[in-house]
């Protein structure tokens, strides 16, 4: 095994702890799931979206350009210290982002760089908070209408809600894994350490872990971050940011779950009127999209000059 | 389903706590009349209000410990938790006013005596209302407001002849003492819809924040 497969898995358990919140998170903090079923569902579902449908991601990632296991062990480890970093300034920042500025960076040097997949992918970034927001504002009301029709009762209403949470906790997990697999495995399945099924594992598997290992930490924070949702609207949030994460998986698209879930709360609080976000939340989202590309290409350039 | 059956079993404990502290008003309710009207059976009845409130407190004990044990998560065990304190802290009050016909025979200035037996028959209106509002909690929460409406505005009567009785009571030629200890009994008489109002409260937030 390639020793420089570790920075991959370092990624891979970055991207776990930090992005799995996005699954089970609102869940937990609305305290709808127990935290040990919510972090072993989220392993295990992360892990079947990874494996079952990764593979459109990866192909994304082929088409920005040709890795070697060195430029590879560059962009793997170039996000896992921007996350690292970025963590615990406390800004939600994309992983996706981050690989795509380091093998943009690289590909720079190497004057390979393919702007229309860049292109497509900055559009991505753009439009994923928007769609997850339609999603909550038709779904809160949509949804909203048929729960305030169809489930009268208190108990009716937490049982289903409840279960509601459950599902749509392992199929944001599923989203999650398939959306977000290529960000790990991606430049190690181009440089051909690995081969796409055995790269799909290994991305799975390390952010499996990262859930199973540090998650829980980080999702003592993410109740702070938006300010109180009730548990219906934690529950069309987290509808929200999966279907939009899996429909850009069926894109092969690899975008940020954070940022998708931040435009399902927003849509939320768009219904009711009511500001559901910090404002200064929106502000570091949005210096995230252009620093954290550029900072990562910077840093890509550096390491890919100093590292023999 | 395991979920939809363990949320049915609380919804069951608690209907059965509200029922029996139902029971333990109207008991109060009775031996009051009773007591008012210098009937014999009066402390006989005071005493079977103490039993009904035991035996809510037995059942409040039996979803407590399905709480601890597990049952339900998160908000919905703390508001089914308030309810139930809150539903107790009537029972209690019905029964410290039961003690006090008991152990103190309490002597009510004749005059008074229609509106101690008024606030008693707002109260169990009140009760009634509230009653139907936990119910509809269970059943149809879009219907809990209507009834939580009229125990505000019982709960607004209630404290109107109260502050009445206190008023005439004070006119009296009756030494201190005497106004005193009557006042308690009709302040404590009274406070029974003041915890009616709160535990109407707590069923409006538990509905509002379940709407969409």
């Amino acid at each position: 095994m390639d020793i420089r497969l570790l920075a991959g898995a370092l990624l891979g358990w970055t991207l776990g702890a930090n992005d799995s919140v996005n699954a089970f998170g609102l869940a937990i903090t609305t305290q709808m799931v127990r935290v040990y079923t919510a972090l072993g569902l989220t392993a295990v579902f992360v892990t079947a979206g990874a494996v079952l449908q990764g593979l459109d991601g990866i192909h994304t990632y082929s088409a920005l350009g040709q890795q070697t296991a060195h430029t590879a062990f560059i962009i793997a480890l170039v996000p896992g210290l921007i996350i690292l970093l970025t963590t615990t300034l406390g800004l939600p920042v994309s992983t996706t982002q981050a690989v795509v500025g380091a093998m943009t960076g690289l590909s720079l040097l190497q004057g390979s760089t393919h702007w229309p997949v860049l292109l497509k992918l900055g559009a991505a970034w753009m439009l994923a908070p928007l769609g997850a927001l339609a999603f909550s504002f038709l779904l809160y009301l949509t949804l909203g209408l048929a729960f305030a029709r169809w489930v009268s009762g208190l108990s009716a209403y937490e049982t289903y809600l409840k279960l509601g949470f459950v599902i749509v906790g392992c199929y944001s997990a599923y989203a999650l894994g398939a959306n977000n697999v290529a960000n790990v495995a991606g430049v190690w399945v181009q440089s051909g350490a690995l081969a796409p099924i055995a790269g799909l594992w290994f991305g799975g598997l390390t952010i499996a872990l990262g859930v199973l290992t540090y998650s829980r930490r980080v999702m003592a924070t993410v109740g702070s971050r938006l300010t109180e949702l009730d548990p219906f609207s934690a529950f069309i949030s987290m509808l929200s940011s999966a279907l939009t994460l899996h429909l850009y998986a069926a894109l092969g698209i690899p975008v940020s779950a954070s940022q998708a879930m931040v435009g399902a709360v927003i849509g939320i609080g768009m219904v009711k009127g009511m500001h559901t976000l910090q404002g200064e939340t929106v502000f570091k989202i949005l210096f995230a999209w252009f620093v954290v590309p550029v900072l990562a290409a910077l840093l890509a350039m550096g390491l890919f000059r100093l590292l023999p | 389903m395991f979920l939809w059956g363990q949320g049915k079993r609380i919804e069951g404990l608690v209907q059965r706590h509200l029922s029996l502290v139902v029971s333990t008003l109207k008991a109060f309710e009775e031996a009051l009349t009773a007591y008012l009207n210098q009937a014999p059976e009066a402390q006989a009845l005071a005493r079977k209000v103490h039993e009904h409130e035991s035996r809510a407190d037995d059942v409040r004990r039996e979803v407590i410990q399905e709480l601890l044990q597990g049952a339900l998560m998160g908000t919905y065990r703390a508001d089914v938790l308030r309810l139930v304190e809150r539903l107790d802290r009537l029972a209690n009050t019905a029964d410290t006013l039961a003690r006090t016909i008991l152990l103190q025979s309490i002597r009510i200035p004749a005059p008074l005596k229609p509106q101690l037996l008024a606030i008693a028959d707002k109260t169990m209106l009140l009760l009634q209302q509230l009653e139907s509002a936990i119910r509809m909690m269970f059943e149809k929460m879009a219907e809990v407001m209507q009834h939580t409406h009229r125990v505000e505005k019982l709960e607004g009567e209630i404290d109107r002849i109260e502050q009445e009785a206190i008023r005439q009571l004070f006119a009296m030629d009756l030494d201190l003492a005497q106004k005193l200890w009557v006042r308690d009994f009709i302040t404590q008489l009274a406070q029974v819809s003041d915890l009616g109002e709160d535990l109407s409260d707590l069923i409006e937030i538990i509905v509002a924040r379940r709407h969409a």
